[in-house]
């Protein structure tokens, strides 16, 4: 009996204890978690926290300063570079490490290590467009140049001394979540995430996959209307009648070019597709206003980069104060550098070019091992890389990835349709090229001048960038910069063949041939994602441009005089939808009102008597934009079915200008699946009647106002795993074609305004906040703030003003 | 006496326990403590209970009101308990309360495997 207690009650103590170390279905080992002094609670931080105090690391040269504003930005004072950007290092692990390991494990294609099996396919993407490779020949570059070697070998030092101090209980509450340990930080994985950043933003501004199955259908006339280069509404990012020389390069069009890609050959459509493609609305706004357009006579330079919107945000606010520059702005946890900010000379911000720099090309391999491939008349060597992908409770995966002349065979026979024909595609993109984009930033955060504004951007190479810079002295500025192909017309918009070098890009449009634009007479610039030139430009430059934003923001640019700080701001926050009050007319036009019940009666004069606001509470967008979705449904559905597997949508701008022109004698306006012949206006009438019946649902829950209707959040970004992470229902309008950009869970994630006045004055808001702890007051205390259109004041810290922060957190080095 | 003695001494060992140790150690504090003060029955199951159970409700108590509930509210979401903070302090308390008891309890039954050696 004695024996038995005691087994017993050893043996229940043990087994509870090891019960509770395990995961519990989908829960995570509920012992440590719980645990008071070691689980979650530890990540419960008190709300008098002291962020200040002093430090001991290795590595630093000197002591560092950082003084940390009642916001939790630091402002980061040190007597040399290295210690700075160390410093910077340090700061993003400490407030955002899980954001770090988590995007950059991601970039590499290892996010199956956090999220198991669901994530293989997103990894095997990610491996097999090369972004590892792409890191690495990134890193090179850095490595080569000695300056950007010690910085980024002196962040990642940063980033280190925190992870090797970190006890259990310090442990970012993720990694609780999920059960699993931060990884150290190295030069490789800054590189990553820029290249994340590149792919976000550069690799999905083709359609090259959709446009070659286009062809299967559509003759090229076709095609062309489809998919126009250029919009009839265009308001280039270059005012339109500016003078461009002559192109330097003319590539020759291959001779066989018409037969190898119109010919019956090529018409097989491909059936291999991308499943994670970045969102299309990774747009921006930027403009700057020279001293003729504002009260007070200094320019003024805005952004608002438009990303997935996510908690903690991809932004990090600070101020980096070293020997000789002081930047206050974003910087993006993972690297060096303040990416979108100010100093006390100029400004600069960014948008996205939206340019094609991504192509495809099909391969022969000579067997199913993939180890040699026909080019140039004979069997060539692939080098191939084994990818070990490991999963979260589960065995690695592997899967070989070959490499050409070309760049990695993204699909092949074990990747893409199941039914494959030997369909072998090669990429080529200029984010695998060598490049080292840091440096831009690097320069940029200590320029003083256009000039050396100017010389900063030679470093960028992808993703294409449209740089609008503003200083004190009074110029304005906007340089589309990045390595852009020479192209032929047509190059590049459908798959090419690749067994020899007749369809490879034969040059780079020079750097100074780069759509650029400086002090010019309207007194400002402006660019949102439209296409950078009129067709004066001399290159062929396709790409997925956005049109109506810059219509919209020229519009009340050139409008606006004696502009203040509070007259920008109300443009970021603008709901004003041109694209509708285009559609508007066409649609009251069309729809045959006899036809219509008295409900839909209703919803026609909702959308009549609308502002043509996007804003929360309005009802006329939310049916705007159901009509118009029907509209184009209903006019290119059967059409584009016909394609196998799909066909892009053509764009709603592309539809309107269509209609706009041809009014009733559109072609494809006819329904090929029925019998009869429909006309415009039954169909704009039809989908109305959809609309109507679609949205009354919504509208009995009291859902028929926009906010309401679209439900736009900020997730965690570990999304649907954690909704009690995320910041759900705001109350915001706007759209993507709308300035203020929000859609579902996408839009501004930073909106900047600076007036370059002789004290520089600024603004910016992100909706989140600067610690991506979910248990800290700074985790998402901004939102509320973005959500009504107001800016927190950015403070550039002088030397004399370090008394007035909130917390100072001396670093000093170990000895 | 002896029963709130042991108890504070479980509940003292536990929080040293959790600060330098994994997060199931003090369940070896609450043995040893439970072998070196053996009471009648259950008896040191309860005082072993009560002794983690008061402290870490303490504990998370504390550390909420200081956080201001900002992550209670959340992880209240995370683990199926729709919301309810108060279940998240019960759970937390309980669970450690159980496994202090347990682990005092064999504690006593383990020292009773072993009598004083006499001549």
């Amino acid at each position: 009996m004695k024996y038995f207690l005691a087994i017993l009650f050893a043996g229940l103590t043990a087994g509870l204890i090891y019960l509770l170390d395990k995961p519990f279905g989908a829960l995570p080992p509920l012992g440590p978690l719980l645990s008071p002094q070691h689980g979650f609670w530890q990540n419960a931080e008190s709300r008098e926290k002291n962020y200040g105090g002093e430090l001991k690391l290795p590595g630093l040269k000197g002591n560092v300063q950082v003084h940390i504003d009642d916001r939790l930005v630091p402002h980061v004072f040190a007597e040399n570079d290295e210690d700075l950007y160390y410093a910077q290092g340090y700061l993003h692990a400490r407030f955002r490490l899980f954001q770090l390991d988590l995007q950059t494990r991601a970039a590499e294609g290892r996010a199956s290590e956090f999220a198991g099996e669901k994530a293989l396919r997103f990894d095997r993407e990610q491996r097999r467009l090369g972004m590892r490779y792409a890191a690495e020949n990134a890193l090179t570059e850095v490595e080569k140049d000695p300056l950007s070697k010690q910085i980024f070998d002196a962040y990642t030092q940063g980033v280190n001394a925190y992870i090797d101090n970190l006890t259990v209980a310090e442990l970012p509450l993720e990694y609780k979540l999920l059960g699993v340990k931060p990884e150290r930080w190295s030069n490789i994985r800054s590189a990553l995430l820029l290249k994340m950043m590149a792919r976000n933003l550069s690799s999905s501004t083709e359609i090259d996959l959709g446009m070659t199955n286009a062809k299967s259908v559509f003759v090229p006339d076709e095609l062309r209307m489809l998919y126009p280069q250029v919009h009839d509404s265009l308001v280039p990012i270059i005012p339109k009648g500016t003078r461009f020389e002559d192109a330097s390069i003319e590539p020759k069009r291959p001779e066989s070019a018409d037969s190898d890609l119109f010919g019956r050959a090529a018409r097989e459509p491909i059936l291999s597709t991308e499943e994670n493609r970045p969102d299309p609305n990774n747009g921006s706004n930027n403009w700057v206003l020279s001293g003729s357009k504002t009260k007070s006579g200094a320019p003024f330079l805005c952004n608002d980069p438009h990303l997935e919107l996510s908690l903690p945000s991809i932004w990090y606010e600070m101020q980096l104060n070293g020997p000789v520059s002081s930047v206050y702005g974003v910087t993006l946890p993972g690297s060096p550098f303040v990416i979108i900010g100010f100093n006390d000379s100029i400004a600069w911000g960014v948008t996205n070019s939206q340019r094609d720099v991504k192509d495809y090309f099909r391969i022969r391999f000579k067997d199913r091992s993939k180890s040699e491939y026909w080019f140039n008349g004979q069997w060539q060597k692939s080098r191939l890389r084994i990818e070990a992908i490991r999963v979260k409770g589960q065995a690695t995966v592997y899967d070989t990835v070959a490499y050409t002349v070309i760049g990695p065979v993204m699909f092949d026979e074990s990747f893409g349709d199941s039914l494959s024909r030997g369909e072998n595609l090669a990429v080529r993109w200029t984010g695998h090229d060598p490049s080292n984009e840091a440096m831009t930033f690097y320069y940029l955060n200590r320029a003083r001048s256009y000039e050396e504004y100017e010389s900063a951007l030679q470093y960028f190479t992808c993703p294409g960038q449209n740089f609008v810079f503003a200083s004190k002295n009074g110029d304005i500025a906007i340089w589309q910069q990045g390595r852009f192909p020479a192209r032929w017309q047509d190059q590049g918009l459908y798959v090419m063949p690749g067994e020899d070098t007749t369809y490879f890009w034969q040059g780079y449009i020079p750097y100074n041939e780069n759509p650029h634009a400086k002090n010019p007479d309207q007194g400002f610039l402006q660019s949102a994602n439209q296409r950078p030139a009129d067709n004066r430009y001399p290159y062929f430059i396709p790409g997925r441009y956005i049109t109506p934003r810059g219509v919209t923001i020229d519009n009340k640019l050139k409008a606006m005089q004696q502009v203040t700080v509070q007259d920008v701001m109300d443009l970021h926050n603008d709901y004003y939808n041109s694209l509708a009050a285009d559609v508007r007319p066409l649609l009251l036009n069309y729809v045959k009102r006899d036809s219509l019940s008295a409900t839909e009666r209703r919803y026609l004069e909702l959308f009549e008597q609308w502002d043509l606001l996007a804003s929360p509470d309005s009802k006329g967008q939310t049916i705007y934009e159901c009509w118009f979705d029907s509209l184009q449904a209903a006019i290119w559905r059967d059409d584009l079915e016909r394609v196998k597997p799909t066909a892009p949508w053509p764009e709603e701008q592309t539809t309107f200008e269509w209609l706009a022109r041809e009014q009733e004698d559109m072609p494809f306006i006819d329904d090929r699946n029925t019998p009869v012949k429909e006309t415009l206006s039954e169909l704009v009438t039809a989908s109305l009647k959809m609309t109507t019946a679609y949205l009354l649902p919504y509208e009995k829950e009291g859902r028929l106002n926009w906010s309401l209707f679209k439900e736009p959040s900020v997730n965690h970004l570990l999304r649907d795993a954690l909704p009690s992470f995320a910041r759900k229902k705001l109350k915001v309008g706007g759209n993507g074609n709308i300035v203020n950009a929000i859609t579902k869970s996408h839009g501004p994630s930073w909106r900047m305004v600076v007036h370059l006045s002789k004290e520089i004055e600024a603004y910016g808001i992100y909706p989140g906040g600067q610690s991506g702890n979910p248990g800290s007051r700074f985790y998402d205390g901004y939102v509320d703030t973005w959500v009504e259109g107001k800016y927190n004041k950015l403070w550039l810290m002088r030397p004399s003003e370090v008394n007035q922060s909130a917390w100072t957190l001396n670093l000093k080095p170990t000895n | 006496m002896k029963f709130l003695i042991s108890q504070l001494a479980v509940a003292l060992a536990g929080f040293l326990t959790g600060l330098f140790f994994p997060w199931w150690t003090f369940a070896v504090a609450a043995l040893l403590i439970g072998a070196l003060m053996p009471q009648k029955g259950g008896w040191n199951f309860v005082s072993g209970f009560l002794g983690i159970f008061l402290l870490w409700l303490g504990l998370t108590l504390w550390i909420d009101s200081a956080n201001g509930g900002i992550l209670s509210a959340r992880m209240a979401w995370v683990l199926p308990m729709k919301g309810q903070v108060i279940y998240l302090h019960l759970l937390t308390a309980g669970l450690g309360g159980l496994i202090a008891g347990l682990a005092s309890q064999a504690g006593k039954y383990l020292r009773a495997l072993f009598p004083k050696e006499k001549y």
